[in-house]
């Protein structure tokens, strides 16, 4: 077996270095694609599932709290949120370590395993994104099970052009205030793009006076949740230059996030806890703070052979979560604030080219590779520091058969190698003194092997609607966090332990989308399947943590789970001026070890949009719209043990809004009230749900963006 | 009758290991901890600014006991019993008074368990935790039962005394302004890891809780005050009152209030 996939791995290879030498006839043709699109529209996978772009524009039409938030808007996306600042994606139910975020063509790498962990992107750096569901391990190796966002670089600026935007961001549910400001210029196609964004919120309000914990009625005072702040400062850069060999830009950034926790999550919430400190500005203890710093290079280059596009990031995500310490036992008590760092460097390198293409064969190629290394600080004890490689070849290639038909298929070979140091824990007796060492994790030294492939189809059933169908595997490596940690998580509040002979999760999918494209009307329905045979999960265990003041233990466990459901949406334009979006999702899961659902499972939901653009005579009324957004979720009592279910709720959303033009220069005015009831809900994609905490009331959300040129 | 359970033990662990993958569906719903009896019963009492009607008080030396009822749908799996202060409100920092860390297995569905938690002669007065956990085999959790146990200490109840010098009583103060605080926090013991805590009550009667200071490492019977606050701007205007509640280690208080002017 291990000689076969060797060989497989060698033929690869080769065929990738012979066909170097190839004449290629198409070549021509995938350029005009590449400096078109920046990248990605010629990866055949993407045709044969379901892929969905996003501009800027929509971006901040429909502007979420994050940039997760603002995702929610598309059938199958959601988000489990901590507070306001805090929201990680999820695609079809499915989230952590297996949705991948590329940035510029490098994979974000942040601790996405932590629930409390969000993504690190500022969301007005956003230009453009695509977003793919289903499994994309093909493409990006380890991870890719539910799909990717890709968060793709603006279009390069025409030739000697210059263009600046300021945007200012006032939230009134949680006093945000936020600028972004941003400069982009190309001289001589030597181009470059700086911006700046900052934001800095207030506790959030919620519709409610009190809230209800283990038989307990605490105070909110004022509604708003105490030491929900928090303030964002993001600076990014990039320069480059295109000249008939191809393209390369260097883009450096650094996201830093300042974000409190509910002061009640942190152990159980007591009312002396809550009391108004006068100041809902303050970022007081719980917090994290997090920076994550990035430099990405991403060339392009023409070849005799079609392309060569190479990119090359590092990465250092730097975690700290600070609390005062809590009840320790016997030994010294920690010192400092500091309960969890960890910093995480990446680096990674991209390499992707054509193979071979003819008239109806197009047959790419690329490799993979990343090192990452972790150290760990603080008074708790999670993770040990670890070092972690992977590597990765695939090869896919799309035939068209003819008019109506294309298929895609594609392998991936990928190894993986993680090593973790033995930790201990000094143990004390009862007058404090250092009585010996104990083993907090084990040592790891493991080495992955998957393979991971994708077939799929497009039928053009006539010139308005196609048929696609796609079957994939996909893999993703065990993070150290599941084979390793042992201490209790302060963002969750749980006692965790690893499992240090946890395989690589595995899963198999079945994609269908059905779209129909007319002149009015747009409809897609996308049910999928997936089967996973070693799904790794936190599971509750029936011990309880030898560490005082804690609950029971959550033991990473793998095992055999489902995931099904569908996505239908329609768009269609009823008259001129009144056009209606209609999404409907829905996700069942079952643990079939335990005929049990999964947690954090998004409820079905519709939502319902009607845009009003009136036909104003005035000019300057010209690009005016009113949107009514009707957002009905459904109950979701499929919950796992001691996950408590939530009730539907009915949420209202509405936004004014109209483009003026000054000259050369753009006036953008949005106004969006979210919530509009102010209707209370509980929410069970939200970390505050286990608290019984209210979701964020209503806010009047303005936005202007002066675009210059 | 040995033999047969070693050997009706090994097919069934050999059945498992053929069939590990698939286990029982769990019955849903949450085990439950009812208290059929305790020693002493739970009064209302004012801790850490709040009203709270699960107060047990004691005095060192005492023994309090408790008959538990655990019930549950699943097959129970341990209870927990865990003691540690709270003397800061907090339950921050070390457990070396008294602490409790108890960890029992069980089994079946229906479990009557007495505990008695004896408070040790020389453990500190002051306010503690006392919480009961209860799991069943598929980890289903029970929700916590909690008590606040108020350890008297028969020999130190004597309360700290404050004494301020400044700011003077009736001083007017502006938004932004900063308030020094000067004087002495003196008790009949050590008050070395007990606190005191500023706060202020505007005069739409807002309590906003401005500090909370420990007094440091090496405090003994006295304590200087020297501190300082910025009027908040939130702060309504009119008459209010900064009070100085001074804790020893015995979770003995006394208050000390000084009426100002906001403008």
């Amino acid at each position: 077996m291990e000689k076969n996939t060797l060989f497989l791995i060698f033929s690869v290879f080769l065929a990738w270095s012979l066909s170097a030498q190839e004449e290629p006839d198409d070549s021509l043709h995938y350029m005009e694609e590449i400096s078109v699109v920046a990248s990605r529209q010629y990866i055949p996978i993407l045709k044969t599932l379901d892929y969905i772009h996003i501009s800027c524009d929509d971006l901040l039409k429909y502007q979420g709290n994050t940039l997760a938030g603002s995702l929610e808007r598309i059938p199958g996306l959601s988000s489990i949120n901590t507070g306001t600042g805090i929201a990680k994606p999820v695609i079809r139910g499915l989230s952590l370590n297996r949705i991948i975020v590329n940035e510029y063509g490098i994979k974000q790498e942040g601790q996405q395993w932590g629930l409390d962990h969000g993504l690190e992107i500022d969301q007005y750096n956003v230009h453009q994104l695509e977003v793919i569901k289903g499994p994309v391990s093909l493409l990006y190796g380890s991870d890719g099970i539910g799909g990717v966002i890709n968060i793709l670089p603006a279009p390069v600026l025409p030739v000697n052009t210059f263009k600046a935007e300021a945007i200012l961001n006032y939230k009134s549910n949680n006093d945000l205030f936020g600028t972004s400001v941003a400069i982009r210029n190309n001289r001589n196609d030597i181009f470059t793009d700086f911006r700046i964004t900052y934001q800095d919120f207030a506790d959030y309000r919620v519709p409610a006076e009190e809230f209800t914990y283990n038989s307990y009625i605490l105070p909110i005072y004022n509604s708003r949740l105490k030491n929900t702040a928090g303030n964002d400062l993001n600076l990014s850069g990039l320069a480059g230059i295109r000249r008939d060999w191809g393209k390369t830009s260097i883009y450096v950034s650094n996201v830093h996030q300042n974000a409190g926790f509910f002061i009640g999550a942190f152990g159980t919430p007591k009312a002396y806890l809550l009391t108004d400190d006068g100041d809902n500005r303050s970022i007081d203890l719980p917090k994290q703070v997090i920076n994550h710093f990035k430099v990405v290079s991403n060339t392009q280059l023409k070849t005799r052979n079609g392309f060569l596009e190479i990119d090359a990031g590092y990465q250092n995500n730097n975690r700290q979560e600070l609390s005062l310490p809590h009840a320790h036992g016997q030994g010294p008590a920690p010192e400092g604030n500091l309960a969890l760092q960890l910093e995480l460097q990446t680096w990674t390198a991209n390499i992707r080219t054509p193979l071979f293409s003819s008239g109806k064969w197009k047959v790419l190629s690329g490799l993979n590779m990343q090192l990452q290394q972790n150290k760990r600080g603080g008074y708790e004890f999670l993770v040990p520091d670890f070092m972690t490689v992977l590597g990765g070849v695939n090869a896919y290639a799309e035939y068209s058969a003819s008019g109506r038909w294309m298929f895609s298929s594609g392998i991936r070979f990928d190894g993986a190698y993680q090593q973790a140091q033995r930790s201990f824990i000094a143990l004390y007796d009862e007058s404090g003194e250092l009585t010996g060492y104990q083993q907090r994790s084990p040592s790891v030294s493991e080495s992955y092997f998957n393979v991971s492939g994708s077939a799929g189809m497009r039928f053009a059933i006539n010139t308005s609607s196609d048929l696609k169908v796609d079957l994939g595997s996909a893999f993703r490596v065990p993070t150290i966090v599941e084979l390793t940690s042992n201490g209790v998580h302060h963002g969750t509040f749980r006692h965790e332990m690893g499992d240090s002979s946890l395989r690589s999760e595995r899963g198999y999918m079945l994609n269908l989308n059905y779209h129909y494209s007319g002149r009015k009307l747009v409809v897609s329905v996308s049910p999928f399947a997936n089967y996973f045979d070693n799904y790794i999960y936190l599971r509750p265990s029936s011990k309880f943590s030898p560490l005082p003041d804690a609950g029971q233990i959550y033991q990473y466990t793998q095992g055999r789970a489902v995931f099904a459901g569908a996505e239908f949406s329609t768009s269609w334009k009823v008259l001129p001026w009144l056009s209606n979006d209609l999404g409907v999702e829905y996700v069942y899961n079952e643990n079939l070890d335990l005929s049990m659902p999964l947690p954090f499972t998004p409820p079905f939901s519709v939502r319902e949009e009607l845009e009003f653009k009136p036909a104003f005579k005035a000019d300057w009324l010209r690009n005016t719209h009113f949107i009514f957004i009707g957002h009905y979720y459904a109950a979701q009592n499929r919950t796992d043990i001691n996950e408590p279910p939530a009730n539907g709720y009915f949420l209202l959303h509405f936004t004014a809004g109209n483009t003026f033009t000054l000259g050369k220069n753009r006036l953008g005015l949005s106004v969006q009230v979210r919530n509009l009831t102010n209707t209370k809900y509980l929410n069970n994609m939200s970390r505050y749900r286990i608290l019984n905490l209210p979701e964020q009331g209503i806010t009047v959300n303005i936005t202007l963006r002066y675009e210059f040129n | 009758m040995k033999h047969h359970r070693l050997l009706l033990f090994m097919v069934l662990a050999l059945f498992s290991c053929k069939d590990k993958k698939k286990e029982d569906t769990p019955k849903s719903g949450k085990p439950v901890i009812t208290i059929i009896d305790q020693s002493t019963p739970a009064v209302s009492e004012y801790l850490c600014d709040a009203l709270f009607g699960n107060v047990l008080k004691v005095a060192t030396g005492d023994t309090l006991r408790f008959t538990f009822y655990f019930q549950a749908s699943n097959p129970l799996s341990q209870y927990k019993i865990d003691v540690h202060n709270n003397f800061d409100c907090h339950s921050h920092g070390k457990s070396v008074d008294w602490s409790v860390l108890k960890i029992e297995d069980l089994s079946g569905t229906e479990v009557t368990v007495e505990e008695a938690l004896i408070i040790p002669e020389n453990a500190s007065a002051g306010n503690y935790h006392l919480m009961i956990r209860l799991l069943d085999i598929y980890g289903y959790e029970a929700e916590v039962k909690e008590f606040n146990v108020i350890v008297h200490n028969p020999e130190d109840e004597e309360a700290p005394q404050v004494t301020l010098t400044a700011p003077v009583e009736h001083s007017t103060y502006q938004h932004w302004d900063v308030v020094h605080f000067h004087g002495t926090i003196t008790d009949n013991l050590s008050l070395e890891s007990s606190r005191f805590e500023l706060k202020f009550t505007d005069s739409n009667d807002h309590t906003y809780h401005l500090y909370e200071i420990f007094y440091p490492q090496g405090t003994t019977t006295s304590y200087t005050i020297d501190t300082a606050y910025t009027v908040g701007p939130f702060i309504a205007p009119g008459e209010g009152y900064f009070t100085i509640k001074a804790y020893d280690k015995a979770n003995n208080f006394s208050l000390k209030t000084v009426p100002v002017i906001i403008e």
